[in-house]
């Protein structure tokens, strides 16, 4: 149990005693210092003054609600639920969680999709030939009508054959 | 009480964080290519042995045949190997090919959708061609076609990355 | 006068008119503990209805651990603090308009402090004070506050309700204060 100096501001205890969680040896050290310290006292108010405030205006706020229709909306709704667990309930329940569940099922469909698939319709040569270098007679770059597959053709020419000898 | 009610509010954050975390998982699956660090590519080569003598297609090159019959006239493509290389960019992977040939192949820069690499078809020890392509992703080049037997070659050379 | 221990066994065996009665009975009272929270009218009014609706559905495994008003005190808070709400408010907070016409906007800054006991009056300026200063506690922080403040709840009620620690509790009221006194009294903090 945590004794008060009678002369220490102790703001956590201050608060603790405006709440009513001090015990009785810790509320008396408090109200002995709160008899002495000026500072402590307005502080106390202060606390004490805006919990008043803040409760007025709840209560305010309350005060302007008009309970009637909300009371019916909820007991209407009350009952209905009341219904519907019996029967199809269950299913549109369930529907809470098969609805978002199927959502991302789709996205993670469409994403593994544009991620895995292979693409029908290709926009662009399967290879790019950049620089082609060698002995040959003849070399013939192709592309595919419809997949633009590339193909590279070269004859190979047995007398052509450089000399340089292969790394 | 407490246990229950603490279990309702459990309940009602696991099902948005695991939808969160699908969606993440979608998220991620969506990124492209590019986005992910890319070190290392796969690059098959298939030999293929075409030729005006005989018919029937290997059954493992169906799908490749319906490209090269728009382009040639064989009546017969016969898959004789096919080897797969696992290379890092800038090393170089060498394939044994029929006919005293190898392929050396380099890739060297792997980006977007496409690779950079470097080609160097050598028959016994002498280069026979060299050259730089753009492989695209999941794509391919066929490369013809060196007499061999009775046919010609075709090397289709693949790249995954 | 219905007690609640019958009002509860009334409702656990489906008694319409014992729902009305535990309707009319609390509105308020989670009404008032919602607005604390939310400080917002619609959205209080929305969570009203929320609670009833999940009281009724789980007044049966109702065993009476704990009070009638402590059970939907829970309720209440937990709905108050439900993520979606949250981010909700807080985007609602963040795009309130400025505009010094609007009654309903909170200003940008506070700038006066309240006025001193001797001349507390209750007008708009002092609710929108008291709005704006509250709006500035954390969520968590706010919950515990109103429960003390409107409910009166204990210390030890306040940690059964939101199954927080007890030093938590005391922990977060101070902070609570010290924060509301920050921000409502910066020249008495020059003083001290």
């Amino acid at each position: 149990m945590t004794h008060v100096q009678s002369n220490s501001c102790d703001d956590a205890l201050l608060i603790r005693y405006l709440d009513g969680d001090l015990g009785p040896d810790e509320k008396k050290g408090i109200e002995d210092h709160l008899q002495r310290c000026e500072t402590c006292r307005r502080q106390l108010a202060f606390f004490s003054d805006f919990s008043q405030d803040f409760r007025n205006h709840v209560q305010r706020e309350t005060d302007r609600v008009d309970f009637t229709p909300l009371e019916k909306e909820v007991i209407n709704k009350a009952l209905r639920q009341r219904y519907y667990k019996r029967g199809p309930s269950s299913l549109f329940a369930s529907l809470k969680f098969a609805v978002p569940a199927a959502a991302v099922a789709c996205l993670l469909l469409f994403f593994s999709y544009t991620r895995f698939a292979v693409d029908p319709v290709p926009t662009a040569p399967s290879a790019i030939i950049n620089s082609f270098t060698g002995s040959m007679s003849s070399v013939m770059i192709f592309e595919t009508p419809e997949t633009r597959q590339t193909i590279l053709w070269y004859n190979e020419e047995p007398d052509a054959e450089s000399e340089h000898h292969a790394s | 009480m407490k246990n229950r009610m603490r279990k309702v509010s459990t309940m009602q954050v696991r099902l948005p964080v695991l939808l969160f975390l699908l969606m993440l998982a979608g998220l991620w699956m969506s990124i492209p290519t590019a986005v992910q660090a890319k070190e290392r590519c796969r690059i098959s080569v298939d030999t293929i042995l075409a030729s005006r003598q005989g018919s029937g297609v290997d059954s493992r090159l169906k799908q490749d045949v319906s490209e090269l019959q728009n382009m040639f006239n064989y009546t017969s493509y016969q898959l004789l190997s096919s080897k797969t290389l696992n290379l890092k960019k800038g090393e170089s992977g060498t394939v044994s090919l029929p006919g005293n040939r190898r392929l050396k192949i380099t890739p060297h820069n792997i980006r977007e959708n496409r690779a950079d690499i470097a080609l160097q078809m050598m028959k016994k020890k002498r280069t026979v061609f060299q050259s730089q392509v753009q492989l695209l992703n999941r794509g391919s080049l066929f490369v013809g076609g060196p007499k061999y037997e009775n046919g010609n070659l075709i090397f289709k050379i693949s790249g995954s990355y | 006068m219905v007690h609640d221990e019958e009002l509860i066994l009334r409702l656990q065996r489906g008694d319409e008119w014992a729902f009305q009665l535990l309707v009319r009975r609390f509105r308020k009272k989670i009404y008032s503990v919602a607005y604390g929270i939310t400080l917002d009218r619609e959205e209080s009014q929305d969570i009203v209805q929320e609670v009833f609706l999940q009281a009724y559905r789980n007044i049966v495994g109702f065993r009476g651990d704990a009070s009638l008003s402590t059970w939907l005190h829970r309720i209440t808070v937990n709905r108050c603090l439900n993520w979606k709400r949250r981010w909700a408010r807080r985007f609602k907070w963040m795009h309130v308009s400025t505009d010094s016409n609007d009654d309903d906007a909170p200003a940008a800054e506070i700038e006066s402090p309240l006025p001193n006991p001797e001349e507390r009056v209750a007008d708009a300026q002092t609710r929108q004070q008291i709005d704006n200063a509250l709006k500035m506690l954390p969520e968590q922080i706010r919950t515990v506050f109103v429960l003390r403040e409107l409910e009166g709840l204990s210390y030890e009620e306040i940690a059964d309700v939101t199954g927080i620690k007890l030093g938590t509790v005391r922990s977060r009221l101070f902070h609570a204060r010290k924060r509301l006194k920050e921000i409502l009294q910066p020249r008495v903090k020059e003083e001290l």
